[in-house]
């Protein structure tokens, strides 16, 4: 195995770590402990963390350490003003160039989405909710899209792990995720948006009206 | 890339403090500078191979922060890695092209509505760019453009907006090398800044995306004649 490979292992589990909360916002990250963890030498998880500042899921404390971000309400408005943007235009788009495999893929993410919401598994819904998102911005086939938004991807992720975990909502993010996979294949592309676009300004209330004790003061 | 500034005060799970970590180097940044104007601008380096040894020579320093600055080019799409070794500037397709169009059309209108409401005065600021004064040329387009987006108060509106307009710039610089012709639509700035100056942010941003849809016009047209397609 080469260093380089590791790097990206290393970086792939602490952003996953960040991404599904193993790790608070807000807490320090060592890199001796990450390396004892991911059980590989310090010089990878060094990489891992660089590239994590360098996309924002980390961010410098004034002592100089490494923290876990911890978006902030102007953040979060003007993130999800961003994903409005960026999303509905994806949703138009792809309405005309989706895949026969790619709206399969979301019919079973959507059964998926069903199911963890009887099962009230927030970390599944969570995951299932990024992924459909994500194929949606690949069915627009629009790569520099995909890149652009890459380059944002930190508060992206930890933002949709936010709005899914808002309990009395949950049903509502679920049943627009299926109705917005039927307006992508009826190719019905100004509604798709149109639906994206409330979805997403409804998540960012959600986020903005409050969230729970442990999950900060935002 | 702007990012969340967390309390450093609380929910500290781990106590052992950090090791220092090796943070960009200013050198790394400066390189990273010097190659992305050079390349916006049309300079030597735009056409050519980029290699570490040539461009650190040129810079003066050695070829650890040009490894460094030529990696980030990379990441931002801006040069690609060359077949026999170093980097070359991005080649223009019309995919390409459109799909950067496109996604200015989504995101520039907005950041002209955000200035026009919040800021009009910005536009007396926007009435002396070098780009109203002196004239296009696709570095001074893009700053234009940067400036705007600054201007929007949304960091991450505009970071998306000067990361689609620098993959753009590279486009234009090749299609100028190779005299294509540009019918570009000139008037647009000021049109944009006289929008803004309104406080009208509706006005603003229809501004914008009558500038942007003339611009789309005129570079999809550069790029089929570059490359011989008859529209």
């Amino acid at each position: 195995v080469t260093s380089g490979s590791l790097a990206d292992r290393a970086y792939q589990e602490l952003r996953a770590a960040i991404v599904r909360r193993q790790l608070a916002p807000g807490s320090v990250v060592v890199e001796a402990e990450l390396a004892a963890m991911l059980g590989v030498s310090r010089t990878p998880v060094r990489e891992a963390l660089r590239r994590c500042e360098l996309e924002g899921y980390l961010a410098r404390d004034k002592a100089g350490r490494l923290v876990v971000s911890r978006p902030t309400p102007e953040e979060i408005r003007q993130l999800f003003l961003v994903r409005e943007l960026l999303e509905g235009y994806a949703a138009r788009k792809a309405a005309q160039r989706i895949s026969t495999a790619e709206l399969a893929h979301l019919d079973e993410l959507v059964q998926n989405d069903l199911d963890a919401l009887r099962q009230d598994a927030t970390d599944r819904l969570a995951a299932i909710n990024a992924e459909l998102h994500e194929t949606i911005l690949i069915a627009s086939r629009n790569e520099t899209l995909f890149a652009l938004v890459s380059s944002v991807r930190a508060r992206v992720d930890g933002l949709q792990a936010f709005a899914v975990g808002m309990r009395a909502d949950r049903r509502r993010f679920v049943d627009e995720h299926a109705q917005l996979v039927d307006l992508l294949r009826d190719g019905e592309g100004a509604r798709a948006e149109a639906l994206v676009r409330a979805h997403l300004r409804r998540a960012s209330e959600v986020l903005l009206s409050g969230l729970p004790d442990d999950r900060g003061s935002v | 890339m702007p990012r969340a500034n967390p309390d450093s005060s609380t929910d500290g799970v781990h106590a052992t403090p950090l090791a220092p970590i090796e943070r960009p180097a200013p050198l790394a940044q400066r390189a990273y500078d010097a190659i992305r104007a050079s390349l916006l601008t049309g300079g030597s380096s735009s056409t050519e191979r980029l290699t570490e040894e040539e461009l650190a020579s040129g810079l003066g320093m050695s070829r650890t922060p040009v490894r460094e600055a030529l990696h980030r080019l990379a990441l931002a799409g801006i040069v690609v890695p060359a077949s026999g070794g170093g980097y070359r500037p991005r080649r223009t397709t019309r995919r390409d092209v459109i799909e950067q169009c496109e996604l200015r059309l989504e995101l520039e209108p907005t950041a002209a509505m955000l200035v026009a409401e919040r800021a009009p005065d910005f536009a007396d600021e926007l009435a002396h760019h070098p780009l109203l004064m002196e004239g296009a040329d696709p570095l001074t387009e893009l700053e234009f453009h940067v400036a705007i987006a600054n201007g929007s108060a949304n960091e991450t509106l505009a970071s998306l907006i000067l990361a689609v307009n620098d993959r753009f710039a590279v486009h234009r610089v090749s299609l100028r090398r190779r005299h294509s012709v540009l019918s570009w639509p000139s008037d647009g700035p000021a049109a944009i800044v006289a929008a803004i100056a309104t406080g009208r942010g509706d006005a603003a941003a229809r501004a914008m995306r009558e500038h942007l849809e003339r611009v789309q016009t005129a570079i999809v047209a550069a790029v089929d004649e570059a490359h011989g397609v008859t529209a």
